[in-house]
């Protein structure tokens, strides 16, 4: 495909990257305000327990503290949550995981609130605590919320499995587990929040939905939706932990109540605890197939721990159900998955949302299939991807990006290949292996997705960019920045991007989902477009032309006789009348009724996806079970590059993630009875843990609907990862590990 | 506690200040003195890096430092990296291949990215993956920096 | 902030003061205790800070011993000539040692007088027959490093007392010396098992010193007698350390913890044993009889 783009596709640099560099980037928790307060969180040291008595008395007296708070102290709503309002702001009559909030001292100084912290006193009945989602299921199990263990059941048939069961030639049953992981960004949730004289507060914090943080607020504050104002400061990484308010509930409350200036920060650990991690799973597979390697039918069995509240629980468990037969088309299907309370810390949203569960499974089994078969892992995968045309197992049909998913295998082969061939360093064994993936675009049918962003044709000649939706680092602003430069035809030096406040900015709605270059692509190219022409509106008063002699063309109008009048004079002519060029532009995800199924529940189905593959290579020190990952290749399919360097960089960052989840990252219960809560013992990938090569091949199949023919990215880049390393390992060990991440001893 | 007398050199000028003895020099940076470049991301467990500071030449984590111990010697920050405001080749290589996403670990592993180019000029990826293994990212996957160390270090090398 | 109170003393003889007359805690490099402190791991009140005590940063040689100063960083060990020239085990353990920011503060010293089990320089020094310099109120005393470690975080060093040196003879000879550490990942690695090995050959190519010692496997670092007395005497042959280095479980008593388990750290110190062998060989093997 050729085109002539001026600065889409390119590599731009991000206008961000320069006071990064030079550390005057200023986060949530370097803004400094006069009289700020420090608030510290007083969290349970118990998984499960009744709170008898809260005794906050002595911490009052100390010296320097302004103000203890409790549950009693909330003025309107005591409890939030994004589905399922679950989860108390400050627990009052039970704690139902370690490291729940409590109580929070406000003080003059961080240090001054430690201490205090020390004086609160807490009488615990503990309760038996409930870690897995199995134990929280039986029948006397303790209930940790009134309506039950239970968080949602998703039971989703197409097809007829029986049928589909009794024609297979082969029929194999597995069960894989994924472990808890933590986002692991590298700025802890923190916030800070400001009491004004008007009686309205004002609240900075990262995250990656300030207008849904603003309702939060304003319901347990009981104000007015007009008297909270969220400002996002510069996000130091999400990856869909900071879906769920970061901190701002609290810090807001602090400041309502002693009508002042409060910030709070979580230290690493408090965010190991108390902050969403991704769902650890149990996925139980029966899988069947015909001996020529086509898949006739699968079952699914899912138990998922969502930990003490239900955060995105529902939500990851739907799109884990939506996805758990890959890339692959199944004809007979069924999925039964339960999203289950325990007393764990709580799992929600994080980058893949359920999909990296799914794709463990799928990706493992098609290999186990093939070896079963004595196929080839390639040729079974494609025997059964899904083309254009397909549906998938929620009766979606799949549209013509399909078409990357055999060019991704045929990557497949040539990277086979050459991997192979590479010598293996004495005493180890190497192995090659490669995983498909689908992941999902958007928050699903009937669920509100649509999202605003504002343009502002300033008198400067530069185009005000007010983003509704942060960018959390990922470069969505660079993005929106570069397809509005295309639309307008001026160059990308010429936008400049707002910071995110609610009184400013409009809704953009959540930054997640991969949704983000589709969605703000488009709403930018249309308020591009609503711009142009406007300009000519009013060009057409300027100039005495008619409006089918003039037209608009990078950032100029010109007229039938070719004579051209710069934007930039427009906009300064119309300035000196107080005329402003401003549009808002909104898009959303297509759910048109007639393709979209409508028997799922809500959230269900996704209608577009997003698709890509990666292939490993390992050496595996056969005495000692370590695995190294010598040689990867990330596959991926974005529709039209917006800025290239921006795809590798995410496609690069997601492969350090996708590792970690691999062979490092895990948060169990530790023998002394507390959680895994520091980096010393949560292994994050260091720059040494990385591939000595790793290569990046971008496919452009474009989405027709997409702005330029982009289509997202973000959560895709780790999905295929985890399991074509387990599948590599497989290939140089011929022991097949069932359950991430891999640990030497599983090897030996 | 008492305060106690601290003197040293912070990005090229010497300061004396009376300070608490149990503050960290992070804590200093950022609360003292508003230079909030350095980050706290592991809590003051030296297992992050983006708290990189450098000390007399060499990079350490401003967390486990105690602002007692660099009476004395020398300190740079992010902030004082660049020069009469040119940019150190460090900054500008990793603004330029994209080494930079979220940006909260950036400062720390430019500073170490730059003390190892003091000490190596030359180096190859295992010596800057290695320099940098301090230096978590969660964006990036670390491989455009190396990269910009690599650019930083042949600008450096052209400039002698 | 901690709160402590703070001691910058100039001379040993000022620290020793302050170690009989306050209830401080010696502060060298800081990064291990600074961050226990702040968990509150340690109940400490006060804190004498050796940072300005210059006569404990060196390296040196002196009438055939090395001695190393407690408060010479793992950066300084690792860069100096002489023990990359002679002691590549300690050079490769003090490298091995979480990144360049902890490496650049800290110290020999404090590595050693944590006397944490997964210490990386005490393998090393282990087996080179290291001594551990303690300066006392009343004196000075050398103390063989097989009797330093008492337990996990436990040594002989009492609170009133101070390391500072470690010295041993330098090898010579046809000697080859090796660690090998083993940790979940490979950048920022804290030992899962870790082995340090000596070797000596004779003229005939047997092995006529031999020591090893072994890190994270017992509550203390502990010497491979077992082992050493299976091979000394013997020509190395793959065979015999085969044979010798099954025997290390008498050796060692690891333990399961959240990074392996007890039985593969077991199986990680006879592998480890035969590699740091064959290493420590392959360097004696290079200086002609």
């Amino acid at each position: 495909m050729v085109n002539n783009f001026q600065t889409v596709g390119k590599r731009v640099i991000r206008k961000d990257a320069m006071d990064k560099a030079i550390g005057k980037a200023l986060y949530t928790a370097d803004i400094k305000l006069e009289n700020t307060l420090w608030a510290s969180v007083f969290r349970s040291t118990c998984h499960a327990a009744e709170i008898i008595n809260l005794d906050t008395s002595e911490a009052e007296k100390y010296p320097g503290v302004v103000k203890v708070v409790t549950a009693k102290d909330i003025p309107g709503k005591k409890s939030f949550g994004a589905l399922v309002s679950d989860q108390p702001a400050l627990a009052e009559d039970e704690v139902r995981h370690y490291g729940e909030p409590m109580a929070m001292v406000i003080a003059r100084s961080q240090t001054t609130a430690e201490e205090a912290l020390r004086l609160i006193k807490v009488d615990y009945l503990p309760l038996d605590p409930i870690f897995t989602p199995k134990e929280a299921l039986t029948p006397d199990a303790r209930q940790i919320h009134p309506g039950g263990n239970l968080l949602t059941k998703y039971d989703v048939e197409n097809g007829n499995l029986v049928e589909g069961f009794s024609h297979s030639e082969i029929i194999l049953e597995e069960t894989f587990s994924v472990q808890r992981i933590s986002p692991g960004y590298m700025e802890p949730e923190n916030s800070l929040a400001r009491w004004n004289a008007d009686d309205s507060i004002m609240v900075w914090v990262s995250s990656q939905q300030p207008f849904h943080d603003q309702e939060i607020i304003a319901s347990v504050l009981s104000l007015p939706l007009d008297r909270v104002q969220i400002i996002s400061g510069v996000i130091g990484g999400a990856f869909g932990g900071k879906e769920d308010p970061s901190l701002c509930i609290l810090a807001a409350l602090a400041s309502y109540l002693v009508k002042g200036t409060v910030r709070i920060c979580n230290e690493r650990k408090d965010s190991f605890l108390a902050h969403p991690k991704r769902h650890p799973a149990e996925l139980s597979l029966k899988l069947g197939a015909n001996k020529d390697g086509s898949i006739v039918a699968l079952d699914a069995q899912v138990f998922m721990d969502t930990g003490a509240y239900a955060s995105y629980g529902p939500a990851v468990g739907g799109l884990l159900t939506e996805t758990v037969g890959g890339s692959y088309r199944i004809p007979n299907m069924r999925v039964q998955t339960s999203v289950v309370y325990t007393n764990s810390p709580l799992s929600g949203a994080m980058r893949g949302f359920g999909a990296p569960q799914s794709h463990f499974a799928i990706e493992c089994m098609m290999d186990i299939l093939a070896e079963k078969l004595g196929m080839d892992a390639i040729v079974i995968r494609q025997k059964n991807i899904l083309h254009p045309g397909d549906q998938v197992f929620t009766r979606v049909v799949v549209n013509e990006t399909a078409n990357s998913l055999p060019r991704i295998l045929t990557k497949f082969e040539e990277v086979y290949q050459r991997y192979s061939a590479l010598p293996t360093k004495p005493g180890r064994l190497s192995g090659v292996g490669f995983a498909c993936a689908a992941q999902t675009m958007g928050l699903g049918a009937k669920v509100p997705d649509s999202s605003t962003h504002r343009l502002t044709w300033l008198p400067d000649g530069t185009v005000r960019l007010h983003l509704g939706a942060p960018e959390l680092g990922q470069g969505l602003a660079t993005i929106a920045e570069q397809v509005i430069a295309e639309k307008l035809g001026i160059p990308y030096s010429l936008i400049t991007t707002a910071e995110l406040d609610t009184k400013t900015t409009p809704d953009g709605n959540v930054t997640c989902a991969s949704r983000m270059t589709y969605l703000v692509g488009n709403a930018v190219s249309l308020a591009a477009d609503n711009l142009i022409e406007q300009m000519l509106d009013h060009a057409i008063e300027l100039t005495g032309k008619s409006r089918q002699d003039l037209r608009y063309e990078s950032g100029y109008i010109i007229d039938n006789h070719d004579q051209h009048i710069s934007a930039r004079e427009v906009i300064a002519h119309l300035a000196e009348r107080d005329i402003t060029l401003q549009a808002d532009g909104t898009a959303s995800f297509p759910y048109p009724p007639e393709s979209t199924p409508q028997h799922l529940p809500i959230g269900m189905p996704h209608v577009m996806f997003v698709f890509g593959g990666q292939i490993a290579r390992v050496e595996v020190d056969p005495e000692l079970g370590t695995v190294e990952v010598t040689h990867l290749t990330a596959i991926h399919d974005v529709g039209q590059v917006i800025n290239r360097t921006g795809v590798e960089g995410q496609i690069e960052g997601g492969v350090a993630m996708g590792l970690g989840y691999a062979l490092l990252e895990e948060m169990p219960i530790k023998p002394n009875g507390q959680w895994v809560n520091s980096f010393t013992e949560y292994l994050l990938p260091t720059a040494k843990d990385m591939p000595e090569s790793l290569d990046i091949l971008i496919l452009e199949v474009p989405e027709k609907s997409g702005p330029f023919g982009a289509k997202g990215l973000a959560e895709i880049c780790l999905v295929p990862t985890g399991p074509a390393i387990a599948n590599a390992v497989c290939n140089a060990t011929g022991k097949r590990i069932k359950h991430l991440p891999i640990k030497p001893e599983d090897l030996l | 506690m008492g305060n106690i007398q601290v003197q040293f050199i912070l990005n090229n000028e010497k300061i004396s200040v009376k300070v608490s003895p149990g503050l960290t020099l992070l804590e200093f940076l950022r609360t003292e003195m508003g230079l909030t470049g350095a980050k706290d991301s592991c809590g003051g467990e030296g297992e992050c890096g983006a708290c990189t500071v450098i000390l007399n030449g060499e990079a350490v984590n401003s967390c486990l430092v105690l602002i007692g111990q660099v009476d004395g010697h020398s300190v740079t920050t992010i902030e004082g990296l660049s020069v009469r405001g040119e940019l150190h080749p460090v900054q500008k290589a990793f603004i330029e291949v994209g080494a930079i996403q979220c940006g909260f670990c950036t400062p720390g592993a430019v500073l170490a990215s730059k003390a190892l180019l003091d000490h190596v000029p030359d180096p190859d990826d295992d010596d800057i993956r290695e320099a940098l293994s301090g230096n978590m990212c969660r964006c990036t996957g670390y491989t455009k920096m190396v990269e910009a160390v690599h650019i930083a270090a042949r600008e450096l090398n052209n400039g002698k | 902030m901690i709160d402590i109170t703070y001691y910058r003393p100039e001379s040993i003889f000022e620290v020793i003061q302050l170690l009989q007359n306050t209830d401080g805690l010696l502060l060298a490099g800081g990064t291990d205790i600074l961050p226990r402190i702040r968990k509150g791991h340690y109940p400490v009140k006060a804190l004498i800070d050796l940072s300005r005590i210059e006569s404990l940063k060196f390296v040196q040689e002196v009438n055939g011993w090395i001695e190393i100063g407690a408060s010479a960083t793992h950066t300084m060990v690792e860069q100096a000539d002489i023990l990359q020239k002679s002691v590549p085990a300690l050079v490769s353990a003090s490298h091995s040692i979480g990144c360049l920011q902890t490496r650049a503060r800290g110290t020999i010293g404090g590595n050693i007088s944590n006397a944490s089990p997964a210490a990386d320089t005490a393998p090393p020094l282990l087996v080179l027959n290291a001594e551990v310099v303690i300066q006392t109120a009343t004196g000075q005393n050398a103390v063989p490093m097989t009797e330093f470690f008492i337990g996990p975080g436990k040594s002989i060093l009492s609170a009133n007392d101070i390391l500072t040196s470690v010295r041993f003879k330098h090898p010579l000879g046809r000697m080859g010396s090796s660690f090998l550490k083993l940790g979940k990942r490979k950048g920022m690695a804290i030992s899962v098992a870790s082995v340090a090995a000596y070797v000596h050959l004779d003229n005939d190519g047997c092995l006529d010193e031999i020591r090893l010692a072994y890190g994270s496997l017992a509550p203390t670092p502990v010497r491979g007698y077992t082992v050493e007395k299976n091979l000394i005497g013997n020509h190395p042959t793959l065979d015999n350390m085969q044979k010798a280095a099954w025997k290390c479980e008498q050796d060692v008593a690891p333990i399961s913890d959240l990074r392996a388990s007890a039985s593969y750290r077991l199986q990680a110190a006879r592998v480890l044993t035969i590699r740091a062998l064959q290493k420590a060989l392959s360097q004696a093997e290079e200086v002609g009889v």
